[in-house]
């Protein structure tokens, strides 16, 4: 059963580094595991899935998607901080909403915030977890409460807690060696953070509601920048597109409904795919200058 | 400097040594503290070669299992060597502080 395993976490490496690297590993795993009880060889499976996902996937210290990460993290931290604050503190109505649940997450996205400009991203990572998910929890309550059909339900909780998730999964895919520490760089881009939430919080109804196609283009331009700077190496531009994409894209999510339900759609359609295929081109052309594997 | 990464480059300072025993070095070095395992320790190994501050040795094959031995190249010692000077002195001034003899703390009524 751990060999099936063992051979399937494995198979999540790329083929090349499975060839330079599998008996080696094979063998250290058979050495680590030998005599160890079913929980330690699970998690021994475990961790060489992840690492072996991070490789495939490029979330490591030296694959692009990692570096751009990495430094897209503190802007990440300080607009999911910023943008929950802003929404609970000043946006939220506590008549149709749970008061104490919204102070719960209103703790968790003070506590995130510490935590971050202090360095410690074990407790930054689950702030993070705990803001989403309650964010998700006092929203779901509500678009539950509101007795709208099953679709209109999910786009409004989409269109309230889609940013807070996809943040929140963003700093928990952060490769462990990149993950910002304490210094002062880290606080002034946790603040830069903070001043795009209030930019992005101000500027939300210019895209956002009676501008029909104006949120999708911006997506797709930001997904435009997104991949463009980062097949071109600009790790910087590709981060700041990264850090803004998930608050944009909530934003978005009505307008993105009605394009792609629309008569434009298929244009729509053609459109990301001519941006996604071309960037991913990219992406692709650039991959090979790359010296390092990990 | 990360504490696995100073880890394993103490357990390739004094000679090198392949992944399992690896393991086992960082095991003993940490007094059974950081088991680390064969996933993180390949990320691990991975990024310090990518930065050039560990070397394969050699490869070979011992008892039918693949085997690959792991040096620590110069700039790896060098970067040991300052981290190891850095913590010194943050030791050297962590005792100075505590040898200090402080009044002790008196309630109101004492």
């Amino acid at each position: 059963m751990m060999t099936t395993l063992f051979r399937f976490a494995l198979a999540l490496y790329p083929a090349a580094y499975r060839r330079e690297r599998g008996a080696e590993m094979t063998a250290v795993f058979e050495q680590t595991t030998a005599g160890a009880g079913r929980p330690a060889a699970a998690r021994e499976v475990l961790d060489l899935a992840a690492y072996g996902l991070r490789l495939r996937t490029g979330l490591t210290f030296g694959g692009l998607p990692g570096r751009v990460l990495g430094a897209a993290a503190p802007l990440v931290l300080g607009l999911l901080a910023g943008v929950t604050l802003l929404n609970l503190l000043v946006d939220v109505d506590y008549s149709v909403l749970s008061r104490p649940l919204g102070y719960a997450v209103t703790g968790c996205s003070v506590l995130l915030l510490v935590a971050g400009l202090a360095g410690r991203w074990t407790v930054t990572r689950l702030a993070a977890g705990l803001t989403a998910a309650g964010v998700v929890l006092l929203f779901g309550l509500h678009a539950s409460a509101l007795m709208l059909g099953l679709r209109w339900a999910l786009v409004s909780l989409v269109w309230l807690t889609l940013a807070p998730v996809l943040s929140a999964m963003l700093l928990w895919l952060v490769p462990a060696d990149l993950r910002p520490r304490a210094s002062w760089r880290q606080a002034g881009l946790v603040a830069a953070g903070l001043a795009l939430s209030v930019a992005l919080h101000l500027s939300r109804y210019l895209y956002s509601f009676g501008h029909t196609g104006r949120g999708t283009l911006l997506v797709l331009l930001l997904l435009s920048v997104l991949l463009v700077a980062a097949g071109r190496g600009a790790v910087r531009t590709a981060a700041v597109a990264l850090a803004v994409l998930p608050y944009v894209l909530q934003e978005a999510t009505f307008d993105i409904v009605k394009v792609a339900t629309g008569a434009n759609g298929p244009a729509a359609a053609v459109g990301l795919m001519c941006a996604v295929s071309g960037l991913a081109y990219a992406l692709l052309t650039r991959r090979g200058k790359r010296a390092v594997t990990g | 400097m990360q504490e696995p990464t100073l880890l394993l480059l103490t357990a390739l300072a004094d000679a090198p040594r392949h992944g399992y025993a690896l393991i086992q070095e960082i095991a003993e070095i940490s007094d059974g503290r950081v088991k680390m395992r064969t996933g993180t320790l390949y990320g691990a190994l991975d990024r310090l070669l990518g930065q050039g501050l560990i070397a394969v040795e050699r490869e070979e094959i011992v008892d039918g299992r693949a085997r690959r031995t792991y040096a620590l190249t110069e700039p790896g010692r060098a970067a040991l060597t300052a981290e190891t000077v850095r913590l010194r002195a943050v030791l050297a001034e962590a005792d100075r502080r505590l040898t200090v003899v402080r009044p002790r703390v008196r309630g109101a009524f004492a």
